[in-house]
């Protein structure tokens, strides 16, 4: 069903059309020629007269004409596919490391009947349409439920059209890792009811056991001594330039943590010597008199230096991660025994991804993500500003063609 | 080449009529029309006495011998008319368009009236000014002077515009003049050439042709075309009665100033049959004039 967002452009081309037709009918009207001798003796008059047409003539033309005029009004007119009696539904879909891999058929289905369905991680994207829901791959980054949320609100007035009402419906395990202080705020973006599908979280990924074997004199050693094992569990502390066998076990999912006793032995780019006053990472800061002289390979920055420049990076390998660490150990003094340097190790040995936290949230947090019974009608979305537009385009070409048209129709009846 | 179907009928009823002159010609050869010359022809009228300057041969000697006193003897002489037929064969004489009654009218007065004149004796020829030039038969009184005029008549279509004026040119005294038009172009020139023409002794005779639809103009609303101009004007109801007037009017003007010029004027339908009216037209020509 068509409906028009300026439906005045029509009323006026109707009007328009009306006029068209009675001046159609009362036109100025050069009559048929007639050879006539003795023409002269007739009064001189104009050649064309307005009379009032008994029957109308050259429908065609005038069938034409309004035609054109009707399509001008009606492109003007900004026509619009009214949206069916139906519900929407836009289901946003778990596939951060928290998700289980497979979902059960209830998921399944709820995607299948989805107007739109948003996988979310970090980042919501959309998902092409006629996926199934097993084949949404799961990543390793850890879930963000604002970010899904984010996603669902903005993408929502897409499906304004698709329906009177608009479903919104996460699956999810809503795990605490996934849970910010922002979701709530974000939640209350979306003025109706939100479908909880609580799915069972992932198992805990087997974290292998780093065995990093340090000298006894060796400062980090102490340092690590001081965080606890349990701490730098699954993570492998080598002094050295790794060798296979800890990239291999990188691989199975640990994090390799490169962290050279001298750092100018490292095979890194050297810089010239120079001292910083600080190093940070994770919110923990470590103020000393560190000597910086060489720079960590490519990566994504896990800590920096005062000035900003990275201090270590961390790189992808296999399903576990490499960090190359350029902050000097042999410091002068009790640099490494610091609350600050103990924190800043802690952070810098933390599981790859950050630590997991795969535990459902509180009844109550789930409680307050549901809101309200009522669904969003879909006329309470603003109209996407991009997007199919209607079909005004096609009715100004169609009447642009028609116009052209037009005079050959003219000058055809003559 | 037979002439056309419909003058046979035509020409049939137009058997031993003949078409007197109105005034007395001035050419010598001998015709059927009395001749302002007194010849030597046998056919005595009077005695008329003699006078200065008198041909001493046509004294009547004898008289004068029996009565000593001089009279001359006074004969009618008679001479032939050269009649030529001025046919207007513009686009205006193919009306309507549909009949062409107005060309065929025309056609039918030129065959008749010339067969009237041949059986006079009177050589006739036959004049059509076209866009191309006038074409000219020259006047004869053979027989088949009638089946030359029928053809050439049949071989011609009104079309275009041309100067009637034009084929009035090397007319002699005492030749008559058959002017069939429409008289709707160059009036004036045409009738001051054939002012001049009576004024030399030129018999002037015009046959106005008009059509019914003419006189009184279809019920339709039209826009009225003259086909020999530009001219284009509406004709509607409203104009209808105007337009009636004004052409009786002119119609009226025209033949008063025929008429006035010394011309026979006539006006013929399109429809009407044309051997009355040629009947009407040479019985209404004699000898009106005193001889001498």
């Amino acid at each position: 069903m068509v409906t028009f967002a300026a439906p005045l452009w029509i009323g006026g081309a109707a009007a328009l059309s009306l006029l068209v037709v009675a001046l159609h009918l009362l036109a100025r009207r050069r009559p048929r020629p007639l050879i006539y001798p003795t023409a002269r003796f007739l009064p001189d008059q104009p050649a064309s007269a307005p009379a009032a047409a008994r029957r109308p003539s050259d429908l065609l033309l005038l069938l034409l004409r309004v035609a054109i005029i009707l399509l001008i009004g009606a492109a003007f007119a900004r026509p619009l596919r009214a949206p069916p009696r139906r519900t929407a539904h836009l289901v946003l879909i778990d596939r951060s490391r928290a998700a289980p891999r497979i979902l059960d058929d209830s998921v399944r289905a709820l995607v299948r009947q989805a107007s739109l369905v948003i996988a979310f991680d970090t980042t919501g994207r959309e998902v092409p349409e006629a996926t199934d829901a097993g084949d949404i791959i799961r990543s390793s980054p850890r879930g963000s439920l604002s970010a899904a949320l984010l996603a669902a609100v903005r993408r929502a007035p897409t499906l304004a059209a698709e329906g009177d009402s608009l479903a919104l419906h996460v699956v999810s395990p809503f795990a605490v890792e996934e849970w910010d202080e922002a979701t709530l705020a974000i939640r209350r973006l979306w003025s109706g009811r939100i479908d909880l599908h609580v799915v069972e979280p992932a198992a805990p990924a087997i974290r292998p056991d780093g065995g990093s074997s340090l000298r006894a004199d060796d400062p980090l050693g102490a340092t690590l001594g001081l965080i606890g094992r349990e701490s730098q569990a699954g993570a492998r502390v080598v002094r050295s330039v790794p060798i296979a066998a800890d990239s291999n076990w990188a691989t199975a999912g640990g994090a390799l943590v490169y962290w050279p006793r001298v750092p100018v032995e490292a095979p890194w780019a050297t810089l010239g010597r120079d001292t910083v006053g600080g190093v940070f990472s994770g919110g923990q800061v470590v103020v000393a008199p560190f000597t910086r002289v060489v720079r960590p390979p490519e990566g994504v920055v896990i800590a920096r230096w005062a000035d900003g420049t990275a201090a270590a990076t961390e790189r992808p390998l296999g399903t576990g991660c490499e960090r190359d660490v350029a902050i000097p150990t042999d410091m002068a003094g009790d640099v490494m025994l610091r609350p600050g340097m103990l924190a800043l190790v802690r952070a810098l040995t933390a599981p790859c991804g950050g630590r997991r936290d795969f535990v459902r949230v509180a009844d109550a947090l789930l409680d307050s993500l549901r809101g309200p019974s009522m669904l969003v009608a879909a006329s309470q979305l603003a109209r996407p500003v991009t997007g199919k537009v209607p079909a005004n385009g096609w009715y100004l070409a169609a009447a642009f063609l028609l116009l052209a048209g037009e005079p050959l129709v003219r000058r055809g009846r003559r | 080449m037979p002439l056309h179907p419909s003058f046979g009928p035509l020409l049939d009823a137009l058997v031993g009529v003949t078409w007197p002159a109105r005034r007395s010609s001035g050419t010598g050869a001998a015709g059927s029309h009395p001749s302002r010359l007194r010849g030597l022809t046998a056919e005595f009228t009077e005695y008329r006495p003699y006078r200065q300057g008198d041909d001493a041969r046509r004294l009547d000697w004898k008289l004068l011998a029996r009565t000593d006193r001089a009279f001359l003897r006074i004969t009618d002489d008679h001479a032939i008319r050269p009649t030529l037929l001025l046919l207007d064969a513009s686009a205006s004489l193919a009306f309507p368009e549909t009949t062409h009654a107005k060309w065929i009218q025309a056609c039918r007065l030129a065959v008749g009236l010339a067969a009237v004149a041949r059986s006079d004796g009177d050589p006739v020829g036959l004049i059509i000014p076209g866009p191309d030039g006038v074409l000219r038969l020259a006047p004869r009184a053979h027989r088949l002077a009638i089946a030359d005029i029928a053809r050439t008549l049949n071989d011609t279509s009104p079309a275009g515009s041309a100067s009637l004026v034009a084929g009035m040119e090397g007319l002699r005294p005492g030749s008559r003049l058959v002017i069939i038009s429409d008289f709707l172009a160059e009036e004036a020139a045409l009738l001051a050439r054939a002012r001049e023409l009576i004024v030399t002794g030129v018999e002037v005779f015009a046959l106005h042709v008009i059509a019914e639809e003419e006189r009184v103009p279809p019920d339709v609303t039209r826009l009225a075309v003259d086909p020999e101009s530009p001219l284009r004007r509406p004709l509607h109801d409203e104009v209808r009665d105007h337009y009636m007037t004004t052409y009786a009017t002119w119609r009226s003007a025209l033949a008063e100033s025929w008429r006035r010029a010394g011309a026979e004027y006539t006006e013929v339908r399109a429809e009407e049959d044309a051997a009355p009216v040629i009947r009407r037209l040479v019985r209404g020509t004699a000898v009106v004039e005193k001889r001498w």
